[in-house]
């Protein structure tokens, strides 16, 4: 039977007082993040702040060495990652989230291995192709061979595509042009309408704050502000440090 | 010599389906199985056990595919499992200790116990002439069931979600499993697939010629060259240079004698690593 373990209703996600290291060194210090069914939170810090791996121990590539994670009420810190996206969390890492020697249809196929995505595919596919057109036009290409935008895209289309509750989202505007990365913030708006909660890290604050429902910001892996998007905005120490203010 | 091209592709075709095994097994676990060649041998000699008491020869045959299957997936899961629990480099200097320590145990074991057993199977056609041309019927049915083999495992890796995972694994383990992958039960499926394909070369081969329990070493030898010179990670690569060198090879010990061949053979792989590392279809396959 279902069981509520931890964390309150409406909260999808819930991050109660995670440690994280890789070997020694201690990235995530005593991390409290929740996520409510609906949001888009956002999660800005510089580099080296643990953004990065906070996110892989959210999806479970990197085991916490304390503190729990509830997702949608159960206990998922210690699963493999590939138990966390049966559940419903979908990660999109900055770099890579393709398979370069696949079709863009056949990387597309791999977002539906969760079973319970194959069933839904037809719906899913129309939909990732409404909000990335190009996509269809490059169905039969190899994703090797896509520029680093429609690789972004593909990316996001994939985890899309294995029906996630929480969508997480690592720099999605990274290394990418300017309009570009409106389109792509665009969709993650389109995204989130549609009914996907979206957890986000991003360099690029200005954009990000304008889609965000709330922000962390987290630095030397400690939650140092939290916030709904506006407060965050006009903190003296966020403009100085995030908005070039 | 256009005869001696066909049996060239023959048991290159014989030599991919090694090839391919290598390859998977390689490109999922980063185990390079240099036990590999003695699955073939071990599944010709459980189709030699049931023939000889008086099991009919396609059951027997099927019979040999079928435990070197369960062989196979009982040393997956003991002794090669072992291997996946070290990473990065140490797990493939393990991996070659361990596969090479079973290499010599069976080809020991069965040197030892059944020192003149020879798998052979004849059928009882007529060789067929076309024109001046004469082709074995043997020959002509070990390359279409190799290819009917390479077909088949062509489309299992393309179309079924087994096949595009495995694909995937090899390609990118984590990012496989971000998509719902479990890597494990996979590793073991291609670990038993590969271990099916070269016993079905080891039947193959005694299709058009003798399977004797010293062969193995030659197999895993030839499998690896293959493997090689196709580009560990492609499987088109492998069916082409299984191809190329089954006719070089073969071509080389008709003129030459087996001795030099293996010389031009090494030679060929030398040269094929130096100029194309990625293999002879390079990133494509």
């Amino acid at each position: 039977m279902f069981t509520w373990e931890g964390g309150s209703l409406n909260e999808i996600l819930s991050i109660k007082d995670v440690y994280a290291a890789y070997g020694d060194l201690t990235v995530l210090e005593r991390i409290n993040l929740e996520v409510k069914e609906g949001e888009i939170v956002l999660v800005l810090g510089s580099n080296g702040a643990g953004k990065t791996t906070l996110l892989r121990t959210i999806s479970g590539i990197l085991q916490p060495k304390k503190g729990q994670i509830y997702f949608l009420g159960r206990r998922i810190d210690g699963l493999p990652p590939y138990e966390i996206v049966n559940l419903g969390i979908s990660y999109v890492p900055a770099e890579g989230g393709i398979f370069p020697k696949m079709s863009v249809m056949e990387n597309l196929d791999m977002g539906t291995y969760v079973t319970k995505a194959r069933k839904k595919k037809g719906e899913r596919l129309h939909f990732v192709f409404q909000l990335f057109p190009i996509l269809r036009e490059r169905k039969d290409q190899l994703a090797g061979t896509l520029s680093g935008g429609e690789r972004r895209m593909l990316s996001i289309a994939r985890a899309l595509m294995s029906l996630p509750k929480l969508l997480i989202l690592d720099e999605p505007s990274f290394g990418l042009a300017p309009k570009v990365v409106s389109e792509l913030f665009k969709a993650i708006e389109q995204i989130n309408n549609e009914g996907t909660t979206i957890l986000l890290v991003e360099q690029n604050a200005r954009q990000a704050l304008t889609v965000a429902d709330r922000a962390y910001v987290l630095e030397n892996g400690n939650v140092v502000l939290e916030g709904n998007s506006n407060e965050i905005a006009n903190n003296p120490l966020v403009k100085k440090a995030y908005l070039g203010m | 010599m256009l005869e001696l091209i066909i049996d060239g592709i023959t048991f290159g075709l014989l030599l991919s389906l090694l090839g391919v095994g290598i390859t998977l097994i390689f490109g999922l676990g980063e185990i390079l199985n240099l036990a590999h060649g003695e699955f073939a041998v071990i599944c010709a000699m459980l189709a030699l056990i049931f023939m000889e008491r008086g099991v009919n020869t396609l059951l027997s045959i099927i019979l040999g595919l079928l435990i070197t299957g369960l062989i196979g997936l009982a040393l997956e899961r003991s002794l090669i499992s072992l291997v996946y629990r070290a990473r990065g480099e140490t797990r493939i200097l393990l991996g070659i200790f361990i596969t090479f320590g079973l290499s010599l145990a069976i080809h020991s074991y069965l040197v030892n116990t059944i020192p003149k057993a020879f798998f052979s199977v004849k059928l009882p056609f007529e060789a067929i002439r076309i024109g001046g041309l004469i082709i074995r019927p043997s020959t002509l049915l070990s390359a279409v069931i190799s290819v009917l083999a390479l077909v088949l495992l062509e489309v299992f890796l393309k179309k079924t979600y087994t096949g595009k995972a495995i694909r995937a694994i090899a390609q990118d383990e984590m990012d496989a499993q971000l998509c719902g992958v479990n890597p494990a039960p996979l590793r073991t499926l291609v670990f038993i697939l590969g271990a099916v394909m070269a016993g079905l070369a080891g039947i193959l081969y005694g299709l058009i010629a003798t399977v004797a329990v010293i062969i193995g070493v030659d197999f895993t030898l030839l499998a690896l060259i293959v493997a090689i010179v196709g580009g560990v990670r492609s499987i088109y690569g492998n069916i082409l240079s299984g191809v190329i060198l089954g006719i070089v090879h073969t071509i080389a010990s008709f003129f030459l004698g087996a001795y030099l061949s293996l010389v031009i053979l090494l030679s060929v792989t030398i040269i094929i690593i130096l100029t194309r590392p990625e293999g002879i279809l390079g990133e494509k396959g």
